[in-house]
């Protein structure tokens, strides 16, 4: 602990959450005032590599911003991902007790209820909507990993708890990196500035190798299976389209600032073990003004690979951030001050704008990317275009469509898995 | 015969003698002299539904142009076939030929004008057959199923030019009135260059046939040709080309690479896909997304959809758009077209657009049945490439030696590995 660091970032905190009068800092200030340090609280909710990667993101974070956070609480449905990352807090000196270590599917309400200010999100999407929603009404910050939903229903939970923090004052940012990653702001800068002109249309694309598997082994029940293997199922991921692709999805939405008005996709299974999801899909994602952007993600091994996007403008293209003008002249790029690492990034971003009492909150534009994806897997599942409409508000189309199991259905127990290898084919056999 | 359409046989001799070098219209010429009457001596190849189809359209197209032609020899596979397409026309038993080698009889007939409809697999066999007979071709889309049919093809075309035989092929939207006023708009500059779009032909599931007891190999394939992917080219090929070729059209030039994604749902007999995707990459960040699928019960979408970059409009662009003529619809005006340039001894030839964008067709289908991206020069240019000389077997000339083995039924490509 850096206390002189420290000292300085808390005057910095305390003069601008004055300044700005927000709300989120006031509380904050009200909770370092009754004695709890000059520090803020985090709990991590899902101890997986992500969630693990996370919390070491936002410490390194806070130091970045010599400012000074405290792990204190950590919840898993199971104790070994929780003791892997209880030890390697340890390497950084930092010890969460037992009795803050929380195992089972209600642990995130006792981490919640345990005295963190910053909660950290990592769980399988599936569990998004009902976690953040918990969190902010306990009044947490929160960090959440992308994507945020499986399903139209999720996307719309998300959207109104995001209200809902946006009314009490709390940040919320997510892990769609390259809204914090240099190049990416680089290029939306050069973009706004009218540097590339109107983007007319492109490609993004997530293809690459097949993801890991966890076989089913004999003892495990329905529930231990298609959480340890959540990946490949739908119901729990919601389908690569979005537990992956999103990040390319997140971009597009972004750079053409606004969002597709309907999406026509195929997509299939060429190779995948295990679950119920595609390994391919292709999305038509059709914008105003009559802008196509394409869509392609695959995880199939020894396929052409390619991760980015690609989108093009009158006077010039961005690739994956970069933007290249028709004209061959050279661009200037602006100089994006922070961290050079986004993952950690996004954490400085978040931490700092809960210290300045100007919350961050991406939850509207995380829930709208990961229904992006969403419409996009309906689509292809179907063989029928959609909408927009049709996902984004509750009376449309898909707009009540909730994944089973959902997240509640794991905390009363009444999970069956589905099948495996059964998969959606569109159309009808006619 | 009919003296009223002498007024297009001066036409004709006209044309053929200003354009002086024209060799095919001197052919005719001699022809026609030599009593035959004021028209072509026509012959179908492939007589299924859409020889048959064609071979209408062009005597309508004839008639429309001014010229008393006449069927003279008909040839399918299927001999039955030629002899019930001959029948129609009036064409004597002994000039319909059968089998798989018929098509060098009818050849050796006097026929001037020759369609071209069998499965595409035989299209660049056939098609160079009659260039090398001095014949005008009309033939069906698509006419290749992989790269080195696709170059032989352009390699006929070439040598068509040189002998001024026409060739129009069975694109047929390259004569429609709408997408001849468009594209000429276009190439003027009007709207800017394309920046982007998207070609979809997505509907219903073709027709296909089950192998009969006892079938061969070879005429099982025949007979449900449009099911496998050595016959049709998959249909990306057979039926989404017309999309391509209006993206190839319109932005002037094949694209650079095709990555795609493509999978077979409900499809019941051969061995292709029932759905591609393909980002075709046709440079500078033009990007046409292709979406294909023959599946029943999805939705039924179609057509071609550009966007302009309107930074690069045309200063003045010439508005003046010609009076492109269309009578009795596309199918029809581009045997209308093909007639009236052998008339005018300025012959069509599109076999290396027809080859374009059937090899664009190709690149997609390589692309998504390896998991691949597949670059354009490795089709055409790159002889060191795999895809230079990959072929789909058996090939036409497997069979004309009758050493065709079908490849089996419901066993398709799995891009990637494991």
């Amino acid at each position: 602990m850096k206390d002189d660091d420290g000292r300085v970032s808390r005057r910095d905190f305390m003069k601008s959450a004055a300044a700005a009068g927000a709300v989120g800092g006031l509380t904050l200030l009200g909770a370092t005032a009754k004695g709890q340090g000059k520090v803020l609280k985090a709990g991590l909710v899902g101890c997986g590599n992500r969630g693990r990667g996370a919390i070491i993101n936002h410490l390194e974070a806070a130091k970045f911003l010599n400012t000074e956070v405290q792990v204190v609480a950590l919840a898993d449905l199971y104790p070994k991902p929780l003791e892997q990352t209880r030890e390697r807090l340890k390497q950084d000196k930092i010890d969460v007790p037992d009795n803050r270590c929380f195992a089972g599917f209600d642990g995130y309400k006792k981490l919640i209820d345990s005295g963190a200010d910053v909660v950290l999100l990592a769980t399988p999407p599936v569990f998004r909507p009902l976690h953040f929603e918990t969190a902010v009404k306990a009044g947490k910050h929160v960090f959440m990993e992308k994507p945020v939903c499986v399903d139209p229903v999720g996307g719309q939970r998300i959207i109104a708890a995001g209200e809902a923090a946006k009314g009490k004052g709390l940040a919320v940012v997510a892990g769609t990196q390259r809204r914090h990653q240099q190049v990416y702001l680089a290029g939306k800068k050069l973009l706004d500035d009218g540097v590339m002109g109107t983007i007319w249309g492109g490609a993004v694309y997530w293809c690459g190798a097949s993801s890991w598997i966890n076989k089913r082994e004999p003892g495990w029940s329905d529930i231990d299976y298609i959480m340890k293997n959540w990946i490949n199922f739908a119901e729990m991921s919601g389908d690569h389209i979005i537990e992956q692709h999103v990040h390319n999805l997140d971009v597009m939405v972004w750079f053409l600032g606004s969002l597709p008005t309907f999406a026509v996709a195929v997509g299939g299974r060429a190779r995948r073990q295990t679950g119920d999801q595609y390994d391919f899909f292709s999305v038509d994602y059709n914008f105003k003004n009559g802008v196509h952007v394409q869509s392609l993600c695959r995880q199939v091994n020894g396929a052409w690979s390619r991760e980015g996007e690609e989108l093009v403008g009158d006077k010039g293209l961005m690739r994956s951030g970069r933007i290249r003008l028709h004209s061959k002249e050279k661009v200037k790029e602006p100089e994006i001050p922070g961290h050079a690492n986004p993952y950690v990034q996004e954490h400085v971003d978040l931490l700092d704008s809960i210290l300045k009492g100007k919350p961050l909150n991406e939850a509207e534009q995380v829930a709208n990317s990961t229904l992006v994806g969403v419409m996009g897997r309906i689509a292809a599942y179907t063989g029928q275009p959609v909408r927009w409409t049709d996902v984004s508000k509750d009376d449309g189309t898909y707009g009540k469509l909730a994944l089973k199991p959902t997240a509640e259905d794991f905390e009363t127990g009444q999970v069956k898995v589905p099948p495996d290898d059964v998969i959606p084919i569109p159309g009808n056999a006619g | 015969m009919k003296e009223k359409h002498s007024g297009s046989r001066h036409g004709l001799m006209k044309g053929a003698v200003s354009a002086g070098a024209a060799i095919g219209a001197f052919t005719i010429l001699g022809a026609t002299a030599k009593g035959q009457g004021k028209g072509f001596k026509v012959g179908l190849i492939g007589c299924g539904g859409r020889g048959g189809g064609a071979l209408g359209n062009h005597m309508a197209a004839a008639k429309q142009v001014g010229l008393d032609s006449k069927v003279v020899a008909t040839c399918d596979y299927f001999k039955g076939k030629a002899e019930g397409a001959g029948k129609k026309y009036g064409v004597p038993p002994e000039r319909c030929f059968g089998g798989p080698n018929g098509y060098k009889q009818l050849l050796d007939t006097d026929v001037e004008i020759v369609l071209i409809a069998t499965s595409p697999n035989f299209r660049p066999v056939h098609y160079e057959a009659c260039v090398k007979a001095g014949k005008h071709v009309f033939m069906e889309k698509p006419v290749c199923v992989d790269p080195p049919g696709g170059r032989k093809v352009i390699a006929a075309g070439e040598l068509a030019k040189a002998k001024g035989l026409a060739v129009v092929a069975g694109t047929q939207r390259r004569h429609q009135r709408g997408y001849q006023e468009r594209a000429f708009r276009i190439q003027a500059g009007v709207e800017g260059k394309i920046a982007g779009g998207r070609i979809y032909w997505c509907g219903g599931a073709l027709w296909y046939r089950t192998r009969a007891e006892g079938q061969s190999d070879a005429d099982y394939l025949v007979a449900n040709w449009v099911s496998f992917t050595e016959m049709s080219g998959d249909h990306i090929v057979e039926q989404h080309v017309h999309n391509i070729d209006i993206a190839n059209w319109f932005i002037g030039h094949p694209p650079v690479t095709a990555a795609g994604f493509g999978g077979r749902a409900r499809r019941k007999t051969g061995n292709q896909f029932d759905f591609h995707s393909v980002d075709f990459d046709y440079g500078d960040g033009c990007h046409i997304h292709s979406i294909c699928r023959q599946i029943n019960g999805t939705a039924g979408l179609g057509g071609e959809h550009f966007v302009f970059n309107p930074t690069t409009k045309a200063e003045k662009p010439d508005l003046k758009v010609p009076a492109f003529e269309e009578v009795g619809g596309a199918y029809q005006a581009e045997h209308a077209d093909l007639l009236r340039s052998i008339v005018d001894g300025k012959p069509l030839n599109e076999a290396r657009n027809v080859a374009e964008a059937s090899l664009a067709a190709v690149m997609g289908r390589l692309s998504t049945y390896t998991g691949q991206l597949i670059k354009w020069d490795d089709l055409v240019k790159n002889e060191k490439s795999d895809w230079y000389s990959f072929t789909c077997k058996p090939t036409a000339l497997d069979f004309e030696t009758g050493e065709v083995k079908a490849p089996p039924d419901d066993v398709v490509a799995v891009p990637g590995k494991d």
